[in-house]
């Protein structure tokens, strides 16, 4: 427990509200705030009167991308419910833009608070009584068990066993550099220095695998994007409708979620499927006549899902060409529709750039082929098998795998610039440090176990 | 009963490695000092391996010189060979490692305890540690003498209820058949220790003229001024060096091994000590690792007035004929003559929670234990607690604080905290791995992290301090120029950074800046400014290791930060952990029975989680608060 980190944390409780509060505490806390928050008269939290609040957009410092509008309320020390520098955060309720706020403040340096640590500042800081802090004990102890059935939950997935694999490997590297400094005359048999790299590699492979399922599950959280694109009339309003109909589609109104548009969300055997931009679709714009312009551009790039569909009946027109061109093969499934009309279309030409699966036939009108659609979107969103379909969901893990892999790549990177073993180690032993408040192991308890269990050592 | 006439201010229970350093301290801190040993002809013995260092246990020889401690002296005196080991792996875990003359070894420390003018040196067995209403009063020997003294140290080392096992036979003996210590357990136990049964073992060892060495492999030492003893820095190295050599076994050894096996007291249940698994006997890596064909085996020289060969990685319990047959498989050893079976012995050890981090007891006031009686192995490891013993007698006498070294400060420090809050299921052996903040624990610094404790205790000479404050001033005078000298981007100084395999600069940058960089030495920053002064290379490595690693030091360096909040925070001697509210049980009995001097030691006893912590963290602000 440090109490000079800033921590941050949601304060009200996860799921849909109309408001949501993110609360910040620590002596960096306005600095950490002012990175982010923007506000039409350039107020400054750390200006700010005591229990005051401003209006204003929190953005990605950098690209400028806006995670939500907000109302913040400024703290100062000792004034504030935990005696330090605080900011209360209120945005909007929904998960998407909280925890986007959560990932802006983490990234820019604060912490993600433990279970039960404002109110422990709070005690240290002498703003609580002893009653109240017992009561903090009872909230940590249940914390924790709370914490640990999530962490037995997350055990029996996929995640751990990857966790699992990544820290035996990092382990088995640790174990022979600690064997080779402090025995450097027993000969290590089972390693050697060459398989380094190797081993760093694979483990950072693997941590990347598992950050990016990090980014699926959290595209399930919050509905995947999808983007439903074509020629006019080829049938993506009676694909839309099909895929309502069938699915007896959930719909529902999110407003604020991207500010520009009003979306649909529809549930495919409990994935949300977000529709971007479905007003255009309606209209029967020409969505293909707009690529090459920005914002489609972008609209592609920002969506999880492109469903691209071909007229079977008309032939392939150079529109079509210049669609499957410019759409990402790895997110995209190419839907031919009509399939109970006349086929005029040559798919070899297409074949090179998507594989079979990845080309779906359907008649939207008559409901064909619908159900190979929503097995193949399963896929492409779930994966292979149901089993797999368990994330790095937790952002307190995918803030441990992420430090992990910074640190398996400082130690590789190391490694191959010529960096002394003992400096390496320091890396590896972050590494392992990082993934051990995923899977509870701690270096100190363990090393030498593991060094004489896996060489013979001594003279 | 006879009650000797003079009364001591420290009497030393034993005179090997740990109480040696114990002895000397106390004496060189001002206090009349007894040391009683069953043999004087044994004082500072190495029953085991005849060689001192390597990884961690270098570093705490070091750290023992930087305090004052005599052994770094006493090895640099006597060593017949030398090596640093571990030079690629970086500048934290290198680390000397020396081979001794045993003999030699053995007699220099006799003497140097001899001619200490505060110590009594004399043989005596004792048998009974002498307590009044909980306090330490003296010693009783076998022979009838009563020795009064006000502090007790215990560094028995292997010889509490020693029984020596080799093969079928046993019997009861310390280390190389000297005596046993049987009553002294017994005294130990009615005054309410916690005693644990624990085993070592040794190797066979081999005239070297029946040794073929043409068929080994030499393994010379290495030339250089290289001194475990910060005072002998730059001197001229050693010469004449004595190789060790290697040799292996062989499927043939591990047959006979195996076929013998059903006679071993490891397997045969003999052996109930609990041995390293370090330092495991052949046999026993034979068993476990039965892939292995081959295993090394390092043959050392015992000394220079000796024919007597060390046959490092063979420690053994086997009976005496299996060693003989196994022995004359392995290449080289042909025709070897064993002229001592190696053998295991097992002994009783103290159960190390129940004392300070002064190695105070808690059972009794004034009774320190130091070495392997605290269940340690290793000759550098019982230094290291022999002379934190000997000093916080001494301080305790003089009613000054007493000398704790944290994990952050030393390897001494990481040894006694490992054993006063954790205990320890085996021997317990010193190894770098087990230091968190391994990059400051340098074998280059000892003196700058102890030196100044070592003179504020008044152990260090007056020479060694003087010594210490020039190579400091030293360092701190080629810090600033490096700093200062700033090298320009001429074609002449990119020439030679090229040379070096090296960037070129373009813009000008500062001495200490290009020394940065991995490829870069001092030799070569000579080239790019002549004008540099000549320093010592303990202030070379010193600076490069500081400069070069500097971005990582200042890491463990925060990290220490935070290690020191909690170490900081005290708890009153006096705490009740009944009042505690919310410890879980378990917690609260490994509370009371370890009695944590900080929150942050509490932390690290098995079993005691954050939350207890956090509990006892409340406690204590309510208590600061009600106060």
């Amino acid at each position: 427990m440090n109490r000079e980190d800033t921590i941050a944390a949601l304060a009200t409780p996860p799921g849909i509200g109309a408001l949501g509060i993110i609360r910040v505490s620590g002596p960096e806390s306005h600095k950490q705030v002012d990175r982010i928050f923007q506000n039409p008269q350039q107020k400054k939290i750390k200006e700010m009167k005591g229990y005051t609040a401003a209006y204003g957009r929190i953005c990605e410092p950098e690209s400028g991308s806006l995670a939500d509008e907000v109302v913040v309320l400024v703290m100062h020390a000792p004034h504030s419910y935990t005696g330090e520098n605080m900011v209360e955060i209120i945005g909007h309720g929904g998960p998407v833009p909280l925890q986007a706020i959560l990932e802006l403040l983490l990234d820019g340096g604060a912490r993600l608070a433990e279970p039960g640590e404002f109110t422990r500042r709070a005690f240290f800081n002498g703003k609580m009584d002893l009653a109240q802090a017992e009561a903090v004990v009872d909230v940590i102890e249940a914390k924790t068990r709370q914490g640990l059935q999530l962490a037995l939950d997350q055990l029996e997935g996929s995640l751990s066993r990857l966790v699992k694999a990544s820290s035996d490997r990092l382990w088995e590297v640790l174990a022979y550099c600690e064997a080779s400094i402090d025995f450097p005359e027993d000969e290590l048999d089972g390693m050697s220095l060459e398989d380094f790299e190797t081993y760093l590699k694979r483990v950072e492979g693997d941590l990347e695998d598992a950050l990016a399922t990090y980014s699926r599950g959290k595209a399930l959280r919050e509905g995947v994007r999808t983007t439903i694109i074509g020629r006019p009339n080829v049938g993506k309003s009676t694909l839309l409708n099909a895929l309502l109909g069938e699915e007896r589609a959930l719909v529902t109104s999110v407003p604020g979620t991207t500010r520009d548009s009003v979306e649909e969300i529809i549930n495919l055997d409990g994935i949300p499927l977000r529709l971007i931009d479905t007003a255009g679709l309606r209209e029967t714009e020409d969505e293909v006549e707009k690529l090459g312009v920005d914002r489609t551009l972008k609209l592609l790039e920002r969506s999880d899902l492109i469903l691209a569909v071909l007229d079977s009946t008309t032939g392939f027109t150079a529109e079509d060409e210049k669609m499957l061109e410019t759409i990402p093969p790895g997110k995209s499934l190419v839907v031919v529709n009509k399939i109970d009309l006349e086929e005029k279309i040559d798919l070899s030409r297409i074949k090179g750039h998507f594989s079979e699966d990845e080309i779906l036939f359907i008649s939207a009108r008559e409901g064909q082929g619908l159900a190979n659609v929503r097995a193949a979107i399963k896929k492409r969103i779930i994966g292979t098998s149901e089993k797999e379909g368990i994330w790095v969901s937790n952002l307190r893990h995918e803030r441990a795998l992420k430090g992990a892999l910074k640190s398996v790549q400082a130690a590789r990177e190391g490694w191959e610039q010529g960096v002394t073993m003992d400096l390496v180690v320091v890396d590896i032993r972050g590494a392992l440090h990082c993934l051990g408040q995923i899977t509870g192991e701690t270096i100190s308890q363990d090393i030498s176990r593991e060094i004489f269990s896996r060489f013979c050592i001594g003279k | 009963m006879f009650v000797y006439p003079q009364s001591y201010q420290v009497i030393v229970i034993g005179a090997g490695h740990a109480g040696c350093e114990a002895a000397l301290s106390a004496a060189k801190m001002g206090f009349k000092t007894l040391v009683l040993t069953i043999d004087l002809d044994h004082v500072a013995f190495m029953p085991c391996n005849p060689s001192l260092g390597g990884p961690a246990k270098g570093h705490i020889v070091r750290e023992i010189d930087a305090l004052g401690g005599e052994m770094g002296h006493n090895i640099d005196a006597t060593m017949i060979q030398v090596r640093m080991l571990n030079t690629r792996k970086g500048p934290a875990v290198q680390a000397l490692r020396a081979q001794a003359d045993k003999k030699k070894y053995h007699l220099r420390m006799k003497k140097v305890l001899e001619e200490e003018s505060n110590l009594d040196l004399k043989q005596g067995l004792v048998t009974k540690i002498l307590v009044e209403e909980g306090k330490i009063r003296g010693v009783e020997t076998a022979t009838g003498i009563k020795y009064l003294g006000q502090k007790v140290i215990l560094t028995t080392g292997t010889f509490l209820r020693g029984r020596i096992i080799i093969g079928e036979t046993t019997f009861e003996a310390g280390p190389n058949q000297q005596l046993s210590a049987k009553e002294l357990s017994r005294s130990l136990q009615e005054n309410g220790f916690t005693l644990k049964r624990f085993k070592t073992g040794t190797p066979p060892r081999v005239l070297g003229r029946t040794i073929d060495y043409e068929k080994t492999e030499p393994q010379p030492g290495h030339s250089g001024s290289l001194f475990f003893s910060f005072m002998h820095e730059g001197r001229e190295g050693i010469q004449g060096q004595l190789p060790c050599h290697l040799t292996h076994t062989n499927p043939r050894t591990h047959a006979i091994i195996n076929e013998n096996i059903h006679r071993a007291p490891l397997f045969s249940g003999v052996i109930e000590g609990t041995g390293p698994r370090y330092c495991p006997s052949i046999e026993d890596k034979v068993v476990s690792f039965p892939n292995k064909n081959s295993h090394q085996i390092f043959i050392e020289p015992e000394g220079l007035s000796t024919q007597e060969m060390y046959l490092s990685g063979l420690p053994t319990s086997l009976p005496e004929d299996v060693q003989f047959s196994f022995l004359r498989t392995i290449t080289g050893l042909e025709r070897v003559d064993m002229v001592r079976p190696g053998y295991a012995i097992e002994y009783d050890v103290i159960d190390t929670r129940q004392l300070n981090l002064t190695l105070e007891t808690r059972h009794i006031e004034g009774l320190f234990t130091a070495g392997q009686v605290n269940g340690t192995s290793g000759y550098e490891e019982a230094g290291g607690q022999g002379l934190i013993a000997g000093i916080n007698a001494a301080l305790s006498l003089k009613g000054e604080a007493p000398l704790i070294l944290d994990r952050a400060q030393a390897y001494i420090g990481v040894l006694i905290d490992d054993l006063v809050t954790k205990g320890t299921e085996e021997p317990y052996r010193m190894l770098t791995s087990r230091a968190e903040y391994r990059l400051l624990l340098r074998q280059d610094n000892a003196d700058q992290r102890l030196s100044p404790l070592g003179r504020k205790i008044g152990l260090l000479s007056d020479n060694q301090w003087k010594l210490f404050q020039e190579k400091q001033q030293e360092i701190e005078m080629v810090l600033g120029l490096l700093e200062k000298i700033q090298v320009k981007p001429t074609p002449e100084v990119n020439e030679i950074l090229q040379e070096k395999g090296s960037g070129g600069l373009n813009k000008p940058v500062s001495l200490k800046e290009i020394f940065r960089r991995p490829e870069i030495t001092w030799v070569d920053l000579l080239d790019l400014e002549p004008e540099l002064p000549k320093i010592r290379k303990g202030v070379q490595e010193q600076l490069e290791t500081t400069i070069k690693y500097e971005g990582y030091i200042e890491r463990q360096k925060r990290e220490i930060e935070h290690f020191k909040k909690l170490e900081n925070k005290l708890l009153p001697d006096e705490i009740n952990y009944e009042d505690v509210p919310n410890l879980r049980t378990e917690a609260r009995e490994k509370l009371k029975a370890v009695r944590p001097r900080s929150v942050g030691q509490a932390g690290r006893i098995n079993g005691v989680s954050p939350a207890d912590i956090t509990s006892l963290l409340i406690f204590l602000e309510r208590k600061k608060r009600n106060d």
